[in-house]
């Protein structure tokens, strides 16, 4: 799910579970529940309040334990027992299955922000710490959001710092996720001249052209041959030790963002310049086959 | 189960909790307390139909009765029946005028209704008045509340 505004921008992003024909959980990004609940309101309430439609935070009710890494599915075996072996096999990416552990109610969702196998455990809040002591002396291992953002930036996946509100779905790459038949929240205005011309910006992957160089968040970006004219910035940067070198994604004026050019990071207070690369977002296993194993 | 958080302050836990959304402005027939503001009680006093919000109502530990009473008005296309399970804890306050007094007048809020839902110190709240005060907190608020109302 991608919300826009009325303007076009991308407002938040997440996941939609039918969990039966008339019957819906929206998920959305960090924080922001609170937020999307209101804009969903504004517009049942008046775009289309003919609607036999009712909202509710669940936010509280749910706790939510993410399992991430290529030998997860067999460990939830273990954990879960044998009533869930079969969904555990069966899940595709970006489907779930209910079901019940120790009594309660449990929700099995294969998805994944970490690039990973990875399967997500929501449970009623009471059931969390019994879950979460269980997985660990299993053996598996919390991983903190420092990680979390690695394992993001490699797979391109994107967070607060690009869905800034000031980027349309065709800057960050999500245009094929834009509802085409017929209209949608922020469809009129998308097709903008503005938001097409050259200096639009254009999520794009950047890694140091030397393959060694630290660079950081908040660079301004320029061309090598123009260093007073700012054409972009880094958005997120990590070291990835799975690539052994600073990766990143930055917003780059379309005119600028070839694949396999270069651009200066300009960051004078922090680090001096570093000439990047210009790469696509994903940059590591492209083509999802651990996300997918 | 109830545990004593303070003289004055019970914690109360919930089997389980429920709200019901109705589409349209309910009818007599619907058997809901139809103003906001307004509650129904189980024959122990104890509040299980709170109209918190306009066509909205929180369902506290509902009887099988009562669920069955609400499902029913889903099926039949009247509203939306929703597992809140664990969004709300509920604690039972003996002197609310004096207790939430620094943060609100409880008295004057529940003059001229029996249910409203508000924020008591900075925590979202539905409050209840019955023999005593009975309140429902937004779960990751209880810690918060508790440290304000009795130093926990």
């Amino acid at each position: 799910m991608v919300n826009l505004r009325e303007d076009g921008m991308v407002l938040d992003d997440g996941l939609v579970l039918r969990l039966a024909p008339d019957r819906y959980l929206a998920t959305t990004s960090s924080g922001h529940g609170g937020h999307m609940l209101s804009h969903f309101e504004f517009y049942r309430d008046t775009e289309w309040c003919d609607r036999r439609v009712a909202l509710t935070d669940v936010t509280e009710a749910w706790a939510v334990i993410v399992c991430a890494g290529p030998a997860r599915r067999d460990a939830l075996r273990g954990v879960l027992g044998g009533d869930w072996h079969e969904a555990l096999g069966r899940l595709a990416h970006m489907e779930f299955a209910p079901g019940r552990w120790r009594g309660a109610t449990l929700r099995l969702l294969r998805a994944s922000f970490s690039g990973e196998l990875a399967f997500e455990l929501h449970c009623p809040p009471r059931n969390a710490l019994p879950l979460w002591e269980t997985l660990i002396h299993a053996g598996m291992a919390p991983y903190g959001l420092e990680a979390l953002d690695i394992l993001r930036v490699e797979k391109g996946y994107l967070v607060g710092a690009e869905l800034n509100g000031q980027t349309t779905p065709f800057d960050l790459g999500m245009g094929h996720l834009v509802k085409t038949a017929g209209n949608c929240v922020g469809g009129e205005l998308l097709h903008r001249p503005a938001f097409h011309e050259p200096i639009r910006p254009k999520l794009v992957g950047v890694r140091a052209a030397n393959g060694r160089a630290m660079f950081l968040a908040g660079a301004q970006l320029t061309a090598p041959e123009d260093r007073r004219r700012s054409c972009g910035h880094v958005t997120s940067s990590v070291y990835s030790p799975a690539l052994g070198e600073w990766i990143g994604l930055a917003l780059l004026a379309r005119e600028h963002a070839r694949e396999g050019g270069t651009i200066l990071a300009q960051d004078p207070l922090r680090g001096g310049d570093t000439l990047l690369r210009i790469t696509p977002t994903n940059h590591f296993d492209a083509a999802g086959g651990r996300m997918k194993a | 189960m109830s545990v004593d958080a303070s003289p004055s302050v019970t914690r109360i836990a919930l089997e389980s909790c429920f709200e019901f959304v109705c589409y349209d402005a309910p009818a007599g027939t619907d058997g809901l307390p139809l103003e906001p503001g307004q509650i129904q009680c189980a024959a122990d006093g104890r509040a299980t139909l709170l109209h918190f919000a306009p066509r909205r109502w929180l369902v506290p530990s509902p009887s099988a009765a009562l669920h069955t009473r609400l499902a029913d008005l889903e099926h039949r296309g009247r509203g939306a029946l929703i597992d809140v399970d664990g969004k709300w804890q509920m604690l039972r306050i003996a002197d609310a005028a004096g207790i939430l007094g620094r943060s609100i007048n409880v008295q004057a809020l529940l003059r001229h209704r029996q249910c409203a839902a508000g924020v008591v110190f900075d925590c979202p709240v539905i409050l209840a008045r019955g023999a005593s005060v009975d309140l429902w907190v937004v779960s990751s608020y209880l810690d918060s509340l508790l440290a304000a109302v009795v130093g926990e």
